[in-house]
Parts: structure tokens; sequence; C-alpha cells
């Protein structure tokens, strides 16, 4: 196996992070409204399945929006809190702990909910993360997930990536790339996790100005953490000029500028035998042929042109 | 599940069914307790992950190496 191309600095993402919670800590001001979202929408969705989960594991929990849903719910028992960053989880409802998506500390099948809000987009082997969590999920174990997709700030990365242009004669990654719907399901299953679903939401969200929008996604220790980004300071110049190029482009008929966030929300179970899976060829007791009312031709005389002489 | 896992007692403590859960994210062996310490051991790793406030840090950068 060779190595997972490096994309995210994990050390920067850890001390964002923390930077997040000291600010929500000292009094914040609702910037985790999508992690509140995706809460609500993980508790319509975990409130449809009919089963008992005594032990769940809120994975990257944040500011906790999840891991109080969860603990909320009738069929969820003991709910862990799991952060990267050590400060997010040290005033959180125990039990908690700090470990990181790439090198999960369970004991295989220990679990039997694992949740992950907004935070494996930022894992750089995603598929070795999701393995990591099949693996301590016991039989019949869910995983549910929220991850940016694609579309995700579309608007800012356009905006950042022209002033960028226009004022350097060329463009550094400032906004992470995101996950496609499409490979979510293969990623799942790959992962060994059964009946993958994935499906997305588009949320589009509008601010003042690009400076509000900079400011919710410091809030939410979302700003860059590219290993590749750009090392040169970036000028109050840049700033006000993508901030102009955003309004030129972006900016609704209020006057104020959008947003977008994109969402895949994905399921995938650990396989367990009372799971529905196809019959093995030839188990079949009843025939088709009957059922359809017709005579069964067998594969070894294929239907023939009449017209056919031995 | 334990009182503990409700979340609601030993703030300071550490979870004990937590611990019956964990294993070394490095090498994904057992883990041995020491309660005077407030670390996580793990032999295989020759790494000692720190308890702080009842919550365990598993992660390999905070861990003390152990000697040889």
């Amino acid at each position: 196996m060779t190595e997972p191309h490096i994309i995210f600095d994990r050390a920067l993402l850890a001390r964002r992070r923390a930077r997040a919670a000291a600010a929500l800590n000292a009094g914040g001001f609702g910037a985790d409204f999508l992690l509140r979202e995706v809460a609500a929408d993980f508790a319509d969705r975990l409130a449809m399945i009919k089963r008992d989960f005594p032990i769940a594991l809120d994975l990257g929990t944040h500011t906790g929006a999840v891991a109080d849903t969860l603990a909320a719910a009738a069929n969820i028992g003991a709910v862990i809190r799991a952060d990267l960053c050590p400060d997010l989880v040290t005033g959180a409802p125990r039990p908690a702990l700090a470990c990181d998506e790439e090198r999960l500390p369970f004991a295989p099948g220990a679990l039997n909910l694992v949740t992950s809000a907004l935070s494996l987009q930022w894992v750089n082997d995603l598929p070795g993360a999701l393995a990591q969590i099949a693996r301590g999920l016991a039989p019949d174990g869910l995983f549910l997930a929220a991850l940016f997709g694609t579309e995700t700030l579309r608007e800012l990365r356009a905006a950042l990536t022209l002033a960028e242009t226009q004022l350097h004669g060329g463009a550094s990654p400032r906004v992470a790339p995101f996950i496609e719907l499409r490979d979510m399901g293969s990623l799942l299953q790959r992962a060994g996790l059964a009946l993958p679903v994935a499906d997305k939401d588009l949320i589009k969200v509008a601010y003042p100005t690009m400076f509000e929008l900079l400011r919710d996604l410091r809030a939410m220790g979302a700003t860059n953490v590219l290993v590749e980004r750009a090392r040169r300071p970036v000028t109050r110049r840049f700033f006000a000029r993508a901030a102009e190029i955003y309004a030129e482009r972006f900016a609704r008929a209020d006057g104020r500028i959008e947003a977008t966030f994109e969402i895949v929300t994905a399921t995938g179970w650990k396989p367990h035998e009372s799971q529905q899976k196809p019959l093995a060829p030839g188990s079949a007791r009843a025939r088709l042929a009957d059922a359809l009312g017709t005579t069964e031709i067998s594969t070894g005389e294929k239907a023939a042109p009449k017209t056919r002489r031995d | 599940m334990g009182d503990n896992m409700t979340g609601k007692k030993g703030l300071g403590r550490v979870d004990a069914k937590l611990l019956e859960l964990l294993v070394c994210p490095v090498t994904k062996t057992r883990l041995v307790y020491d309660e005077a310490a407030q670390e996580l051991v793990s032999e295989a790793a020759r790494l000692a992950y720190p308890i702080r406030d009842g919550i365990p840090i598993m992660l390999p950068e905070e861990a003390r190496q152990l000697p040889d």
C-alpha cells in the first residue's frame, strides 16, 4: 500500500479547532449553526430506526451538538464524545476522549453507533478512517456521517482565486477539496459497510459581506488547513479585492452575499446475518416460469428461430 | 452500562467502562491502566497516553515515550 497523499495539516487543524473552542466557550455567537442543523437531521434519521444502540460514539464532536441529540434519544445508551482537539472535550459531559479519526483507539466491535458531523472532510486518508470506524462497530452497528460536499463554499473559492490571480498572477489552494456524493457509497462499501446510502442537501446562507462569512468559518475551526496553502502573507488588499469580487458576483437581490454549503449525509451498516442480502444463485424455491405462467426454457436449448434445421 | 457512562457522574475520574473499549491507536493492542500515573500504557507501541481530568488523550503526539 502506498502512503496516502497528505493534503491536510492535522496539527494545524487541531489548533484551529482549539481556537474555535475558545471562541465558543467565550460566549460564542452561534457559528455552529451548520452543526446544529446536522444534529437535528441526525435526530430525525435515528428516530426512524427502531433499534437500540447501547454504546454510541460521536466522532469529531466539536461543540457537542450531535452528542447532545444522541444523549436525548430514548434508544441510545452511553454517548462517548471524541474530538481531535482535547480542549473541545475538556468541559464536555463524560465519557469523553481526545482521538484522531485517522488513528482510532477503539477495540473491534466496541461500538453500536458512530456519528461524525462535518469533520471527516478534513481527514487525509478517508478510506482508512472509514475502515477503522467499520472495525470499531459491532455487527449490525450503524455509521451515520455528514461531510461537506463539493459545492461547499464555491462562491468563496471563485472570489479568492480570481482575486489572487489578479493581484499575484497565480492561485494557490485556499478552500479544501470536498467529497463527491457519488464516491461516498463506494467508499463505505470498500470500508466493509453494508447497505450504503448517501444523499446531499444544499444550504444557502446570507451574509452582509465576505468578512462575516470568514468570521463564521474561523469560529467553526474551518479555515484553511491545506498543507499546500500559500505561505505568502495574505494582505489586506487581497481580502478587500476578494470581498469586492464576491459582492459583484454572488450578491442576492437584497444586496447580501450568498454562501453555499453542500452537506453529504451517508449511512452504512456493519454486516450482520439479519440484514437483507441477495440469495445465493440456485437457491430459489419457486420457479419464475410458474409465477409468469409460461414455459421454462433451459439455458442449454436457447429459443431458436423457427427455420432452424438440425 | 455503569453509572459513569451516563455522563453525569465522576467528572474528574476516567470512566471505567470507557477504558474497556479502548486500544492503542497505533498498534490496536491492549492498554494497561496505570491509575497512579493516570496513564494508559501501550507496551507494543512503547507509549503512555495521558488521562487529563478523566479524559484519555489518545494522541500519539501527546503520549510519553517509554524508555526501552
